[in-house]
């Protein structure tokens, strides 16, 4: 399928909303010379801002598996590419769009938020395909590809924060660290928001801090190359500056 | 993640910019090559500290390669073969992206004998010792905004229409030269035309390549070596050269001309395959 | 039975000797909407008034009314229910029909159309007369009436006389009205059924009925004084279709079936169709073919579907004249050739003079050149291409003609138009693949190249000011000062007698103005930033040294005293403020100097002394400090 791309620009123009919201993206006006080609290009969901957490985490999962099933495939000039998921989006997804994410005709915000969000670590295209490249490259799995996609989900909010650091923006980091979660088993814990620090600030989880922990501490601490015990030591001790860790043990010791 | 902030660490950093190494420096050049769906990074470490390159020979320490572009790649590296390879479909060229050596403990590293460093560690460095997994040097930042996309001209086509065969194959000057004697052998009438003639191509390709033998090959073996020879004159074999070299052909010889061809082009016949393939589903 | 309050004739039979219905329904209804919608335009194009230059206007409405709006519903269903089938598909029919016959809620689809004659001489019922064409229309199957001009016979569209039973096809009863106002703005009501034989009481009936009285043998039509929507007020005829199928009330496909039929029409200006409230003329037909709601607009993937490619070609592109020798003439037509390489499959859309496509044609092996063309003749060559149109005018071949001479020279046409347009393919394949030259390989044979930075510099912290007040940001992404290779070797030159810029030292903010802040003016300090290369950092055990080299900068150099202060660094180079608590990690803190204690605060380490140009601290450390930070100093003085 050969997608053609937007003309550089495309996301401050709001005559491409106008036309999409018609169904009338197709005068050259809109596309640059350039074209991409793809073998398929299933739907998937796209957006997971809104809904319930049961649908969310459906949404996640159908996401991940036609990913993993086709644009995985293809290579990394194409698959984080913006340019390309935004013309695909608009070319090619409309109706699928229009049915899934009616909200999109009726405002330029919705529209902005949902088909042409800024492809970095807050648009869900872009979490869900680092997120199935990771795991699907992964040489060293102790868990199944499906229990990783599970503890994605279920560690949103600590993935969040992972793939929005560029030094954690790892594949073999973040299998690492959601074994460590998994064998610790504190998913809720990490959720949580702290609340007995007020100096923090207002949205402050124990999960983030985490990670934060591990930011100030690199590269003194190369963390991305720690095994799963060395890796689960600091994750603990990280903790340990938020909450008392005492009771928190291994449950199931899986190791890389 | 690639370092590039100057910060005080705990313990002393051997790089270009901090002093606590007072002469010692460590520098890389990159270079970069493609071999079939492979990218090829080689790393020429510039490193003048013998303390640090002692601990790299012992195992203590490790040279450790970060690259970042859309996210960030470690690839520790094995100290007699400085380069990694990365599959070209997870490797994204077009954009920014940035590489230095980190090196990094592998052990717990004491100082005591290190005399590169300046006179305020003299009373304190027999008490350094940096844990495991922490960075002990980096070096500077190599960056590229993207790769080229350089196409050759290696072909042109000729109509002729008293040729006396239906098609002639001609090593020109610059050029690999395709006679026809009728469009029609060009595919003119057919629309995906280009991918019809990926087969004349590779037979161009094919004769261009002996000949190079013919041309280059050492006398006794019969093998192009390139490292040892010479860039060539002629201008279809300097093309062809150029070619080869980017993407890391060693040598050339009757025996290895399919191989080689799959390594200087990209999918010749796999594309040809898909256009007929193609045709055949539309000619229902 | 009485027949005077009967509206619906059918005339009596001896015996039944058809037991089908009509075979006719069957092949309109394959057609479906598309093919109804395109039967009645079409009809309405014929009926174009010559004299007036004015579009045709075609009015469609789909739409829902009342059961008891439909005039003669109580003897229909008797009719109805009278009905025997005597096959499979008979029965079938019959008991679809009386499943549908009594819902309250009828759709209907409705065609007016205007700037046409209608039909003459309703007022004189079967005249029999060739001038009354109401007459014709409303009781005879299977013929038309005859243009007496010849060359409007000749553009005209419908030839298989055939079309009107399109509007039954489409109803659930096979039922359809007819409201005309002719010239003299006389409005009637006619209208037919399409049943079977039958037999009702002690009567055998043909099968097909009229809506009509009878006077004497003759049907008369009854005068308009039914529902709106049957009310037809000015001149033209108006097509009512009660009971629509199901499968029939689709507004998109009648607005695509209007398009691909007849986008020619429209865009000449011959023709403007509305669609209960989508006006389709000249203006919008543009807006229509490139709307995904009713087109397909990826051109790679319009396979079936041409029209939005046959507009843009008609509208974009210069007529070619192609000629093609028939019998002893030669007929000419104007092509419109678009290339483009995207289109997958090529066709050229065959257009009669009024307006409207015969057929996406598919040239003899060329199904999948990448082109678009559109195909337009005379009025010679319309008439030809009428003889060889098949029955639901979609499609050019010899098959329908009877006489085997006709046949040949049908052939021979035909293989002649192919070749022709080959030729034209031919030629702009050839001019946009030029036989001569270069091949372009670029797709096969490259080099990359990567044009690397070694970055030999490194960044000399940067600081923003911000009115004077302690506030330092992130300058990650800052421009950095950089500084030329070798930096190690020139820093040490430069050491101590550097200019400003290579100090390592940065004054934050301006100098101040002591008098501003009364309050605090004792306190007043500039704040300086010591480059790290400036800093000797060490941690042991249980303590750590810091010391810092400000000989760089006089200014800062000559104080006597200072205070210290710190920001972590994080692994991305981002500094934070006050994410460090002093107090929290360090016990105690001996000033080198003097060997006097520091006192230390939450975030700062005061009381510092400043010998020549170095501090130096010895900092014991509390259990809990974080052994894995890296900081950057400042200094206030």
């Amino acid at each position: 399928m050969k997608i053609r791309l937007l003309k550089e620009g495309y996301k401050k123009d709001e005559l491409l909303y106008t036309a999409f919201k018609n169904g009338e993206v197709v005068d050259d006006l809109f596309f640059s010379e350039e074209t991409m080609e793809i073998e398929e290009a299933p739907d998937f969901p796209i957006y997971m801002g809104k809904g319930s957490e049961i649908q969310k985490k459906a949404d996640f999962l159908a996401a991940f598996q036609a990913i993993a099933s086709s644009y995985v495939k293809v290579d990394r000039d194409i698959h984080l590419d913006e340019r390309f998921w935004h013309s695909l989006l608009i070319t090619k997804k409309r109706d699928y769009i229009l049915e899934k994410y009616p909200q999109v005709l009726e405002s330029y915000r919705e529209f902005s938020n949902i088909v042409i969000k800024g492809f970095d670590w807050e648009n869900y295209i872009y979490k869900c395909i680092l997120a199935v490249e990771y795991i699907e490259d992964a040489t060293e799995l102790v868990l199944s590809k499906e229990q990783y996609y599970e503890l994605i989900v279920d560690n949103l909010d600590i993935y969040n924060y992972i793939i929005k650091y560029s030094i954690f923006r790892n594949g073999e980091f973040l299998v690492k660290i959601l074994t460590v979660i998994h064998n610790l088993g504190i998913s809720e814990l990490l959720k949580g928001k702290i609340t007995d620090r007020p100096d923090l600030g207002k949205d402050e989880r124990y999960g983030r801090r985490v990670i934060f922990e591990l930011n100030k501490a690199y590269p003194v601490l190369m963390s991305p190359l720690l095994d799963i015990e060395a890796l689960e030591e600091e994750f603990l001790k990280a903790l340990g500056n938020y909450c008392d860790v005492s009771g928190i043990e291994s449950q199931n010791k899986v190791v890389l | 993640m690639i370092y590039k902030k100057d910060a005080n660490f705990p313990y002393p950093i051997l790089s270009s910019t901090t002093l606590a190494y007072e002469e010692s420096d460590f520098t890389i050049k990159v270079s970069f090559e493609e071999d079939g769906d492979l990218y090829r990074f080689k790393i020429m470490p510039q490193l003048t500290s013998a303390f640090v390159e002692a601990l790299l020979n012992s195992g203590d320490a490790q040279y450790l390669l970060v690259i970042q572009s859309k996210d960030t790649k470690f690839f520790p590296l094995d100290p007699h073969s400085l380069q990694v390879e990365i599959a070209k479909n997870r490797m994204s060229l077009s954009n920014r992206t940035s590489i230095q050596i980190h090196i990094v403990a592998k052990s717990e590293i004491r100082f005591d004998n290190n005399d590169e460093l300046n006179s305020f560690y003299d009373e304190l460095k027999h008490s350094i010792i940096v844990p495991k997994f922490s960075m002990i040097g980096f070096s500077n930042i190599v960056t590229f905004e993207g790769g080229m996309k350089n196409p050759l001209d290696l072909f042109e086509k000729r109509l002729n229409p008293n040729l006396s065969s239906a098609i002639k194959f001609e090593l020109g000057t610059e050029c690999i030269i395709l006679h026809f004697q009728d469009e029609e052998i060009q595919f003119q009438s057919m629309s995906k035309a280009s991918a019809f003639m990926n087969p004349y191509l590779y037979t161009g390709l094919r004769m261009a390549l002996e000949r190079f033998i013919s041309n280059y090959a050492d006398e006794d073996d019969d093998v192009v070596e390139f490292s040892q020879m010479t860039q060539p004159e002629d201008l279809l074999d300097f093309k062809l050269y150029n070619l080869m070299t980017s993407k890391a052909v060693e040598e050339l010889h009757v025996d290895n001309i399919d191989e080689v061809i799959g390594r200087i082009s990209h999918q010749i016949i796999e594309k040809y395959v898909k256009a007929v393939k193609e045709l055949a589903v539309h000619e229902d | 039975m009485n027949a005077a309050d009967n509206q619906w004739q059918f005339s009596k039979i001896p015996n039944i000797e058809e037991s089908n219905f009509n075979k006719i329904l069957e092949r309109f209804y394959s057609l479906g909407v598309a093919g109804l919608t395109r039967e009645n335009i079409q009809n309405s194009l014929d009926g174009r008034l010559t004299e007036l230059d004015e579009p045709v206007v075609v009015k469609i409405q789909l739409g829902k009314v009342n059961r008891q709006a439909i005039p003669g519903m109580g003897s229909i269903v008797q009719r109805i229910n009278s009905l025997e089938g005597r096959n499979g598909y008979t029965k079938e029919t019959i008991s679809h029909m009386k499943a549908s016959m009594m819902s309250e809620e009828v759709r209907y689809i409705s065609f007016e159309d205007s700037n046409t004659r209608g039909l003459t001489g309703a007022k004189y019922g079967q005249s029999n007369s060739k001038e009354h064409t109401w007459g014709i229309y409303a009781y005879n199957k299977g013929v038309h009436f005859e243009e007496k001009d010849e060359s409007f016979e000749a553009s005209r569209g419908g030839s298989h006389g055939v079309g009107k039973i399109a509007s039954n096809a489409a109803s659930d009863v096979h039922m359809m009205f007819f409201a005309n106002c002719d010239a003299e703005g006389e409005q009637h009501l006619g209208g037919t059924i399409q049943l079977i034989e039958h037999k009702l009481g002690d009567h055998y009936y043909r099968s097909t009925g009229y809506f009509a009285k009878l006077e004497g043998s003759k049907f008369m039509p009854f005068e308009n004084q039914y529902d709106k929507i049957f009310e037809k007020t000015t001149r033209g005829l108006k097509i009512v279709i009660p009971f629509l199928r199901d499968s029939f009330y689709r507004e998109d496909e009648v607005i695509r079936s209007v398009c691909d039929s007849f986008f020619v029409s429209i865009m000449e200006k011959k023709l403007v169709v509305h669609v209960n409230d989508l006006v389709i003329d000249a203006d919008s037909i543009d807006a229509i073919v490139t709307d995904s709601q009713y087109y397909v607009q990826e051109i790679e993937a319009m396979k079936k579907v041409f029209t939005p490619l046959y507009v843009k070609t008609y509208k974009n592109q210069q007529p070619r004249l192609i000629e093609i020798p028939h019998a002893n003439t030669v007929f000419q037509f104007n092509l419109y050739f678009n290339y483009d390489e995207r289109i997958p499959k090529g066709r050229v859309g065959i257009i009669r003079t009024i307006g409207m496509k015969i057929e996406d044609f598919t040239v003899k092996n060329n199904a999948t050149k990448p082109f678009n063309a559109v195909l337009i003749g005379g009025i010679d060559e319309d008439s030809y291409l009428k003889s060889l149109e098949n029955e639901s005018h979609t499609k050019i071949s010899s098959d329908d003609l009877k006489d085997p001479a006709l046949t040949k020279l049908a052939k021979k046409f035909i293989s002649n138009l192919n070749k022709e347009i080959v030729k034209v393919i031919d030629e702009e394949m050839r001019s946009h693949n030029p036989v001569d030259g270069k091949i372009n390989t670029s797709d096969l044979l490259y080099t990359m190249e990567l044009d690397f930075k070694e970055n030999l510099s490194q960044s000399f912290g940067t600081v923003k000011i911000k009115n004077g007040k302690n506030i330092v940001t992130s300058d990650e992404d800052n421009k950095a000062e950089t500084t030329p290779a070798k930096v190690k070797r020139k820093k040490r030159e430069n050491d101590g007698a550097g200019k400003p810029k290579e100090s390592g030292i940065r004054r934050k903010g301006k100098a101040r103005d002591k008098g501003e802040d009364e309050s605090a003016a004792e306190d007043q300090k500039d704040e300086y930033k010591i480059n790290p290369y400036r800093v000797e950092r060490l941690l042991l055990h249980d303590q750590e040294f810091i010391q810092l080299n400000l000989t760089g900068s006089p200014e800062v150099a000559k104080a006597k005293k200072c205070n210290l202060k710190f920001n972590i660094i994080d692994g991305m180079g981002k500094e934070y403020i006050g994410e460090f608590n002093m107090k929290e990690n360090y016990s105690d803190i001996i000033d080198k100097n003097t060997s006097n204690p520091c006192v230390i605060e939450s975030d700062v380490i005061k009381n510092v002394s400043i010998k020549n140009g170095i501090v130096h601290l010895q900092l014991a450390l509390k259990p809990k400090y974080n052994r894995s930070l890296k900081f950057i100093y400042y200094v206030e003085v």
